[in-house]
């Protein structure tokens, strides 16, 4: 009977492992507390990075680079810990709910540590990283549409403008807009054809913009055709589509795109905030060019009454005031931009060119005293606006006018200061080649040959494609013939046929260079 | 005899002078339990603390629970249902033992180690169904706080950090109330061979009775843990943001050991108490 007992001991010690091996898989990764933990431990490590980012901003001073840096890495230590457990997901493989919510938490925290890299100005690490979670993160997401936009802003940021738009372009294709939530929210693959015609235009690419307005059109025409859309959806699609066909000069497809959004805004009365924006455009339309324009001022101003929180008030106020400006009524204009500056001084593109505008009236009226102060606010109020980049050519305009040397060269000076500033802050940024433009424009009238010459030089170096690089390789060369300097003439030349072998002046540049090297 | 308020201080300080490891040692359960959960809370990165304290927090505050900080940012109330579930089921069984160790000196029945095992295992259930019940309206009271304490405080404060801690200060107060009720159930059953429904009914009837020189014991005991906990619980989010969130959960860990502490010397003192007013009658 001895037998029992060790049997029962056996059957005891069995019992009691599978009682610590249950105990065990309760504990260690049984469930979801395994992913869970390691969810947490990656957001552990972004509260260490953001409170490592809000001592550095405590410090009172601009954080540089490698304050930036340090806080970055940080983030990517983070983001790091769940490296193993992304890379076993691995693409295209059927992902749980915690799975995703994972490369969620990852992809908060690599947009983070973009941001950061880009605002510390190595827009390289924000790309390699933000074109890796893509390849991760699949679908249309959050995650995915905000390192699309991140990998746009680095290739920018690194004057890769063609990549740079190809990468926002693609978006188009491989996400689907969505119609508008309960805010009205507009869906962000809507603006893309408007950023990159902007884009284009402010690297001087008239037909890069042109183009990307045809690619825009077709966009808008080819969801609009896609058909049983959201009302709120469509009238944005239509705003969009309208806006195009008017840079286009496509008046009537306007009208009538915009007469069909407002069919729509009319028949729902959900669509009452789409309103001021279609009353506006029709203005803009339909009254712009008029010769008696009291009655397009009348309603722009009507527009700007009514709904003086739009985001078109400020516009409608401004395009009163140019309006009242073409038909002479100089006071009511001046009165008008003044107007714009002072109520809606945040919407910085706008209030800064009524700004100028108001300062050119002024000054035409005789009033450069009070025309002046207005010009030199321009520049440091609006530091990044295109008023503000002319601001100091208007001043160099006025002095050249009234025959004052000293102060034309005092202006012109101070439009250097100005324009290398603003170079300064974003050396790459798409506007950067129109405010060198301007910085080669002012050094031709300053006689200042190596300000010149580094300025084209660096055109060159930083957008080779640019035609405002092609114009400044032309002034260049016309400037080094001009002061016997016929090997830099030479040079800009060959660089000019170089980068542009087909533009309409190719063949006058080939006749100039066989004439100066023959010589 | 009637208690005085004398009689409460000297039993009060002979708590306080008597103060032993072995006489706490079945309240030390509690604590050991309430620290292994804030450790795990601490760790809640690793699976262990995740399976643990993080299915716990999900369970009380839900799925959001188990972000960071939001865990270390809930812990003050998650730390609450943990603390009263191991006060009441532990506690009905911890309790009964300190009161005996203290009642052993001056009752023969309970100085012998079986017929003491067995007046403490019988002094369960009645222990239990007190602390329940404490528990049960100290819930009720939390629910209605808002409604009956903010109104009348508002007519002398107005908002901000001073009526929260007025309003903490309100319901821990009537929560100790509450508590100093019952704090003699244990001790009635333990010091009295009688049945479960008899020892809960003696033991209120002696808590009432007792009440006003009891409670301003169990506040004066508790004061340390409550300053901490009034921390917590209405600096949390401070805590949290402006210094580590960890610091919650070792803020918390202080709570509990000196609220241990507090509770041995409560219950210490009304065994104390109960056996001077038992032997004057």
């Amino acid at each position: 009977m001895r037998v029992a007992p060790m049997e029962s001991g056996r059957l005891g010690r069995a019992n009691g492992t599978l009682v610590a091996l249950v105990a065990l898989l309760a504990i260690t990764g049984c469930g979801d507390a395994a992913r869970e933990a390691e969810i947490y431990r990656v957001q552990r490590g972004y509260w260490l990075a953001y409170r490592a980012g809000q001592e550095v901003n405590m410090r009172g001073i601009k954080p540089d680079s490698t304050a930036i840096l340090a806080v970055r890495e940080k983030f990517i230590a983070a983001v790091d810990q769940a490296a193993p457990t992304i890379r076993a997901m691995g693409p295209g493989r059927k992902r749980t709910a915690l799975d995703a919510r994972l490369l969620g938490v990852i992809g908060y925290g690599e947009i983070q540590a973009g941001r950061l890299a880009l605002d510390a100005g190595r827009p390289d690490l924000a790309l390699e990283r933000c074109r890796a979670l893509v390849g991760h993160a699949e679908g249309d997401t959050a995650v995915t549409r905000q390192a699309d936009i991140m990998i746009y802003g680095a290739l920018r940021r690194m004057g890769r403008y063609d990549e740079a738009a190809d990468a926002l372009r693609s978006m188009l294709v491989r996400y689907v807009p969505r119609p508008p939530d309960s805010t009205g929210t507009e869906d962000f693959l809507l603006s893309i054809p408007t950023i990159l015609t902007s884009m284009r235009k402010d690297l001087g690419d008239d037909e890069g913009a042109k183009r990307e307005l045809e690619r825009g059109r077709e966009y808008f025409e080819g969801l609009l055709a896609q058909g049983n859309l959201d009302p709120r959806f469509e009238t944005q699609i239509r705003l969009h589509l309208t806006h195009t066909y008017l840079e286009l000069g496509r008046k009537s497809d306007a009208l009538a795109c915009l007469d069909a959004a407002e069919a729509t805004v009319m028949a729902n009365a959900d669509l009452a905030s789409s309103i001021p924006e279609i009353r506006y455009t029709k203005v803009r339309l339909t009254g712009l060019d008029d010769k008696d324009p009291s009655a397009s001022v009348a309603t722009l101003e009507r527009i700007a009454f009514d709904f003086p929180q739009s985001p078109v008030a400020s516009l409608a106020l401004f395009d009163a005031a140019v309006l009242l400006e073409k038909s002479g009524q100089f006071d009511r204009a001046r009165a008008g931009y003044e107007a714009v500056s002072a109520r809606y001084p945040r919407e910085s593109e706008t209030a800064a060119t009524a700004l100028l505008r108001q300062a050119m009236l002024e000054d035409r009226a005789g009033g450069w005293d009070r025309a002046k102060p207005i010009l030199e606010s321009i520049p440091t109020k609006y530091p990044y606006s295109s008023a503000g980049a002319q601001a100091p050519i208007t001043m160099a305009e006025h002095y050249q006018r009234s025959g004052d040397p000293a102060g034309f060269r005092t202006s012109l000076r101070r439009g250097v200061e100005i324009y290398q500033r603003m170079i300064a802050a974003d050396s790459l940024a798409p506007s950067t080649p129109r405010l060198r433009w301007n910085l080669v424009r002012v050094y031709a009238n300053l006689d200042d040959t190596k300000g010149l010459f580094r300025t084209v030089d660096a055109m060159v170096a930083t957008s080779p494609t640019s035609p405002l690089t092609a114009r400044a390789l032309l002034v260049g060369a016309n400037f080094a013939e001009s002061k016997k300097m016929r090997s830099e003439a030479v040079v800009y030349l060959n660089r000019y046929l170089e980068a542009f072998p087909d533009a309409p002046a190719a063949a006058s540049v080939r006749a100039k260079l066989r004439e100066l090297t023959k010589a | 005899m009637p208690v005085s308020f004398q009689m409460a201080r000297e039993s009060a300080l002979g708590a306080i002078r008597s103060f032993s490891l072995q006489g706490y040692a079945p309240l030390s359960v509690i604590l050991f339990v309430q620290i292994v959960y804030l450790v795990l809370g601490l760790n809640l990165g690793s699976v262990a603390g995740m399976a643990t304290a993080g299915m716990i927090a999900r369970w009380i505050a839900g799925p959001d629970a188990l972000n960071y900080p939001a865990f270390l940012q809930v812990l003050p109330l998650t730390f609450s249902y943990v603390e009263s579930v191991t006060f009441i089921l532990l506690g009905a069984w911890a309790l009964p033992r300190v009161a005996a160790t203290i009642l052993a000196g001056s009752d023969p029945a309970l100085a012998n180690r079986d017929r003491r095992a067995a007046r403490v295992g019988r002094a369960f259930l009645p222990t239990l169904a007190s602390l329940l019940i404490a528990f049960a309206i100290a819930y009720g009271w939390q629910r209605i706080v808002p409604f009956v304490a903010r109104p009348v405080l508002g007519l002398f404060i107005h908002g901000g950090l001073e009526m929260m801690t007025a309003t903490w200060a309100v319901s821990v107060l009537v929560g100790y109330a509450i508590t100093t009720l019952f704090v003699y159930v244990p001790v009635v059953a333990v010091a009295n061979d009688i049945a479960p429904m008899a020892a809960l009914s003696r033991g209120i009837r002696d808590g009432l009775s007792k009440f006003w020189v009891t409670y301003p014991m169990a506040v004066l005991f508790s004061l340390p843990a409550l300053l901490l906990q009034m921390t917590v619980q209405t600096s949390g989010t401070f805590l949290a943001t402006r210094t580590r969130p960890e610091n919650i959960a070792y803020v918390l860990l202080g709570y509990a050991v000196l609220g241990s502490v507090g509770t041995y010397l409560l219950w210490s003192m009304a065994a104390r108490l109960q056996r001077a007013s038992e032997v004057g009658r």
